[in-house]
């Protein structure tokens, strides 16, 4: 949503027409057989009609007043330039700083896996147990009856999005196990 | 890579008074004294100097047997238990201003709104419509009152201090539209003076006349401060909302995570499900994300301590143990639903928080703040 709210947009939009716009232009399709294939009422006048409904939205898509200038002074463009090229540093800022945000937790994590493995003094018992992925994204977990490692898989809540505004309980602080 | 060297200690070993390179050579100085000094455990190749008298390499001397590892850290595990956050983050004014500017653009670039395709002719709808169009001048509802056509469609950037695009101000057009209004002129609401008589119809001031609703009351959507911000509540999970929470536990008048050691036999991730249980409680809903840690902390005592409990992994020793520090894993775990309690603790416990990042280097040692200041999430 960001990269297209955050795409220049000072030139008129292209007046291409989409492959649905396109069927619905579309004459339709000459007979090229020798012979009919079609049931001997078409050619008495019942030729199927075209829905009502496509003919109108055939007729509300297509504007005369496509595409639509966007005509700019001299000093507005300037004023333009800069609010876009301000909102790309900021873009560009913002995603360095999620990287390396992300980078120094990768590295945290790796120095920590490297001293489970030579660190801890258990001959690697310990980094052999951690690196196990089987169960972690299915089965039961380790807990239940799972394989060594299991942890359940990812649960449903894990795919709440994150939202506009909070919900209307707040947090259920009231839920219990069982 | 070899061949470098090769010259580079070909060039060092050259007999020089003083470690001051040769004219022709390129190396520094530091360099040049450390490459003088290499113990020559490992044979330098003299390639000019084969058939120098170099005395051949001593046999290698065989190391000291094994001694029995005595000293060792304890590992414990501790928890980093986040709440994921619930909200988007909040825009910056300049990301609000831009994404105001760039919808009002599209607003000059888009088609004219088709209103019979929509409404039908006559149509209590299509009156609502009309009114509302009236009032905002374009179909969208969330860039203030704007039209993209016409003679002023150039003036599509707001003043200073306007606060068209901002989160409150488009909640505020969006349900004031979704109850809908009736617009008056200013001359008609002077003359009529019925509607100021008449305290319980709500009036917005607005430029060049005012606005009467008349539909149903429609629901506001929460705010994104909750109560328990406004009270700083820090043990509530519904504070703070687009940030991460993490839980920070008391122990012995000191904050941290929730630690326990590990037992005999155990993984981090089962050490780091039985730390949760016995610390937090059993009624929250978690995960723990993976078996393998996202951070580790190494603590050194001042003083070698006797060890009570053997730490896993080890055969039982002859020798007594010593224990010169602590190493403690961080694993990472989310709540989904629950809160923490901590009635039934069994690792003496006293309080809890739910802290964002920054509050958490707040309360924390400044040793553990660097071990987990870069495993915390910034937002």
């Amino acid at each position: 949503m960001l990269s297209n709210l955050l795409r220049p947009s000072h030139r008129p939009t292209q007046s291409t027409i989409s492959p649905t716009h396109q069927f619905l232009l579309a004459p339709t399709p000459q007979q090229t057989s020798t012979f009919t294939t079609t049931s001997p009422t078409l050619a008495k006048g019942n030729r199927p009609r075209i829905d009502r409904r496509i003919t109108l939205i055939r007729y509300h898509l297509h504007h005369p007043k496509t595409p639509r200038p966007l005509r700019f002074s001299r000093l507005r463009a300037l004023r333009h330039w800069t609010i876009h090229r301000a909102a790309m540093l900021y873009r560009q800022q913002q995603r360095r700083t999620q990287e390396l945000e992300l980078e120094r937790q990768y590295n945290a994590m790796r120095a920590a896996c490297e001293e489970l493995r030579i660190g801890v003094g258990d001959g690697g018992r310990l980094y052999r147990q951690a690196m196990v992925r089987k169960g972690i994204f299915g089965g039961k977990a380790q807990s239940e009856g799972g394989v060594l490692g299991g942890n359940g898989g990812v649960p449903i809540e894990y795919a709440r999005a994150q939202t506009d505004g909070p919900p209307r309980k707040g947090w259920d602080e009231g839920w219990t196990r069982g | 890579m070899s061949r470098g060297n090769n010259l580079v200690r070909h060039l060092a070993s050259q007999p020089h008074p003083r470690p001051r390179p040769p004219p022709q050579s390129t190396i520094c100085l530091r360099c040049l004294h450390t490459l003088r000094h290499t113990p020559r455990s490992i044979p330098i190749r003299h390639a000019s100097t084969a058939t120098a008298t170099s005395s051949p390499d001593p046999a290698p001397t065989p190391l000291p047997p094994p001694t029995p590892h005595t000293q060792t850290h304890t590992i414990h595990t501790a928890l980093l238990l986040s709440r994921a956050p619930l909200l988007t983050r909040s825009l910056t004014p300049f990301e609000s201003a831009y994404f105001l500017y760039q919808r009002r653009l599209n607003e000059r670039l888009s088609l004219p709104f088709s209103r019979y395709f929509y409404y039908a002719r006559g149509t209590p709808q299509e009156a609502a419509y009309k009114r509302s169009i009236r009032e905002r001048l374009t179909p969208a509802r969330d860039i203030g009152r704007y039209s993209g056509y016409g003679d002023v469609a150039w003036d599509d950037e707001v003043k200073v201090g306007d606060r068209t695009g901002e989160r409150e101000e488009v909640v505020e057009s969006l349900v004031r539209d979704a109850e809908g209004f009736l617009r008056k002129d200013k001359d008609e609401d002077e003359e009529g003076g019925e509607g100021e008589k008449e305290g319980e119809k709500e009036r917005v001031e607005v430029t060049g006349g005012s606005r009467q609703k008349i539909g149903k009351e429609v629901p506001k959507p929460v705010e994104r401060i909750s109560d328990a911000d406004r009270r700083g509540d820090e043990r509530s999970l519904s504070r703070k909302m687009e940030r991460t929470l993490y839980l920070l536990v008391q122990k012995n008048g000191v904050w941290g995570f929730p630690t326990s050691r590990l037992g005999p036999k155990e993984s981090l991730h089962t050490a780091a499900e039985r730390t949760l249980i016995q610390s937090a409680g059993l009624n929250m809903n978690t995960w723990i994300v993976g078996n393998w840690p996202v951070g580790h902390q190494i603590l050194n005592y001042p003083q070698p301590r006797s060890d009570e409990l053997a730490p896993s992994g080890f055969t039982t020793p002859s020798t007594p143990r010593q224990i010169i520090g602590q190493k403690t894993f961080f694993m990472k775990a989310r709540i989904l639903a629950g809160q923490a309690d901590l009635k039934n603790n069994t690792l003496d416990l006293k309080d809890f928080k739910w802290l964002a990042k920054e509050e958490v280097q707040r309360v924390l040692d400044k040793r553990e703040w660097n071990a987990v200041r870069w495993c915390l999430s910034e937002r």
